[in-house]
């Protein structure tokens, strides 16, 4: 059955073997996130929010139950059939920001444009835009070390947005920079929210950060405690 | 995904460098040591045919499978047509007749037994380049009495240039013939056991000796040995066997010293390619294996954001290729270069088995040659990278990602 929610988690258990020891990082956990939300996944760490945030962004399997992204079924897809789904729908801002270093800011927004039949010019200008949203577009030809942390998530979240997907999950993506930085981010993040209308779903464990959210789900030892 | 590939090469550009120098090494190893090799079998294959081969005879077939047990059965028609010959093809340059005979030579008390070519010294001195002349002059137009001699077998007949030799040899008919003649000069050939038994005399001299009015064979010298098979295929259309009583017979069917050569030296090289591949492999290996771990969070963002498996294999394979292509290339340069140099120098080589005198040995690079080596080159590279790359291409996202932290 169809339903109208964006991502739908139902009772996801994840758990992670080191060596003969088990750990439980995700217990029957369900979530259902509407198009447009601006959602805080809080918690402190090790409660399972870059599990659960890996498991929506199908760079993980959930060892039991499933995950569907706009009504597809994400469990049993071939890696293939998942990196095609990840190119399309979701985009990913990291902590550590994540950007190719032997190319240009320019060329890592471009980078996820170049398997899209887009031609040169198209590709470009919605590059510039892109980079002009975010405000680095002064540092297009700045490679990732020429640039602060601040530019870097930025640059970042031009990559996660250029191919317009549905989502955007960003793990921590405040927690590399300094409180004046981050705030920054965050504002950009919820501004592009709010005019495009682009889900965020980001993990934190800053309490100001999770002020700014639309709605907060708190985790704690693998399970939603609210 | 080149530019990518690139800049991922260059961003250690040292650990790089190492790389490009092994396969380099590699490369400028098998272009000197290969042109080497081809430049002796060269030598001896146009030895071979521009002193005794030629690059085509026609000859009786079985002429050389059981001629020297009945020569006189295997002689040509008494007047081949030459000239419409040579002017068949644009690529043959000169025929010429040669009279097969054995005997006995006298000097004074000395009798022993020679192996003898009638030839004619006009045209056949352009089919015998090769053979060098150590003392006195080539048989001439001028001269029809005139010896030319085997250096060893002068010597072990005691006579040298101006001396006055009898030959005797058996006639067609069973009876004993005999001719005298003076010594105009002694030869050396590429193999001293030739020398030591044979002796040229001019083609009519030795139909006299035997009464005969034809030769045992005619050798074709082509302009250009490459085309041998062409005019060979040509001629064996043109002559069918069965209507002209013709044997086409190519220079390499009777170089057996030169085949069984190029067959050894030829192992004897792979082995050496062999090595050094396994070299290139073992070098290169380590640079590609680093560059995927230190990699690893990069391969690790790439895949979140939607590249396929198949593209990070293609994007480490690439790297592999160029490695391979840039130092190959490199290699060929500077390869190309010391080969110039080291063939204007020369290499002071010592006689071969069989002669007396040394010789200077150059590097003979030829496109087939920089073709195999950089086919080597590229081959071994894409060979190390496929592992290294399979491995990034299997990456476990969240763990890759980790390493990012």
């Amino acid at each position: 059955m169809l339903s109208d929610f964006l991502v739908s988690v139902k009772k996801v258990s994840k758990e992670y073997a080191f060596g003969k020891q088990k750990v439980q990082a995700l217990r029957e956990v369900s979530l259902a996130v509407l198009g447009g939300e601006f959602l805080a996944i809080a918690g402190p760490s090790g409660s399972g929010k870059s599990t659960l945030l890996n498991l929506i962004g199908c760079i993980d399997t959930p060892t039991t139950g499933s995950i569907s992204i706009e009504n597809q079924e994400t469990v049993n897809q071939t890696p293939d059939q998942l990196a095609d789904l990840r190119a399309r729908k979701i985009g990913f801002i990291f902590q550590t920001f994540n950007l190719l270093p032997v190319l240009s800011a320019f060329e890592n927004v471009e980078y996820p444009l170049l398997r899209l039949k887009l031609d040169k010019t198209e590709r470009h200008q919605r590059v510039s835009q892109y980079l002009e949203l975010v405000g680095v577009n002064e540092f297009a030809t700045h490679r990732p070390n020429q640039l602060s942390g601040g530019q870097r998530q930025r640059v970042a979240i031009a990559r996660a947005l250029i191919a317009q997907p549905s989502i955007v999950l960003a793990d921590e993506p405040t927690a590399n920079l300094d409180h004046r930085t981050g705030e920054g981010i965050l504002d950009l993040m919820s501004r592009i929210n709010r005019d495009n209308g682009t889900t965020f779903i980001f993990s934190t464990h800053d309490a100001r950060v999770i002020e700014m959210a639309g709605r907060v789900v708190r985790l704690s030892d693998g399970e939603i405690v609210q | 995904m080149i530019v990518l590939a690139l800049r991922n090469l260059f961003r250690h550009w040292k650990r790089t460098a190492i790389a490009l120098a092994a396969i380099g090494f590699g490369v400028i190893a098998l272009l000197l040591a290969g042109g080497f090799i081809d430049w002796i079998f060269w030598g001896m294959r146009e030895g071979a045919i521009q002193s005794r081969l030629g690059h085509i005879q026609i000859t009786r077939p079985g002429y050389f499978e059981t001629g020297s047990a009945d020569p006189f059965a295997y002689l040509l028609p008494d007047q081949l047509n030459e000239e419409e010959i040579i002017g068949l093809r644009p690529e043959i340059r000169v025929i010429t007749p040669r009279l097969a005979f054995n005997g006995l030579i006298s000097h004074g008390d000395v009798t022993i037994g020679f192996s003898g070519e009638g030839v004619d010294p006009e045209k056949e001195a352009s089919v015998s380049q090769h053979l060098i002349i150590t003392k006195g002059e080539n048989l001439g137009p001028d001269d029809p009495t005139g010896l030319l001699l085997g250096a060893g077998l002068a010597d072990n007949l005691g006579v040298t240039v101006g001396d006055s030799v009898v030959l005797l040899a058996n006639t067609a008919s069973g009876g004993l013939s005999g001719v005298e003649g003076p010594v105009r000069g002694l030869f050396q050939s590429a193999s001293k056991a030739f020398d030591d038994a044979a002796l040229r005399v001019p083609v009519d001299t030795a139909r006299s000796l035997l009464r005969v009015s034809s030769a045992h064979s005619w050798v074709l010298l082509l302009d250009e040995t490459e085309k041998t098979d062409e005019v060979l295929l040509y001629l064996q259309e043109r002559f069918p066997v069965s209507e002209s009583g013709l044997q086409f017979t190519p220079w390499y069917a009777l170089a057996d010293f030169y085949n069984k050569t190029v067959a050894l030296l030829s192992r004897q090289m792979s082995v050496v390619q062999l090595i050094i591949a396994l070299i290139i492999v073992l070098s290169i290996s380590n640079t590609l294996v680093m560059s995927v771990l230190e990699r690893t969070g990069e391969t690790g963002t790439l895949m979140a954001i939607g590249v396929r498996r198949r593209r990070i294999l293609h994007m480490f394979v690439t790297e592999g290729l160029l490695l391979g292509v840039i130092g190959g290339l490199g290699g060929v340069a500077v390869g190309g270069l010391l080969a110039m140099v080291i063939s204007a120098v020369g290499i002071p080589m010592p006689p071969p088995p069989g002669m007396d005198v040394g010789f200077s040995g150059k590097i003979l690079l030829s496109w087939p040659l920089i073709a195999g080596v950089m086919a080597l080159a590229i081959g071994t590279t894409l060979l190390a990278s496929l592992y290294p790359a399979w491995k990034a291409s299997r990456l476990e996202i969240v763990n890759a990602l980790r390493h990012n932290r």
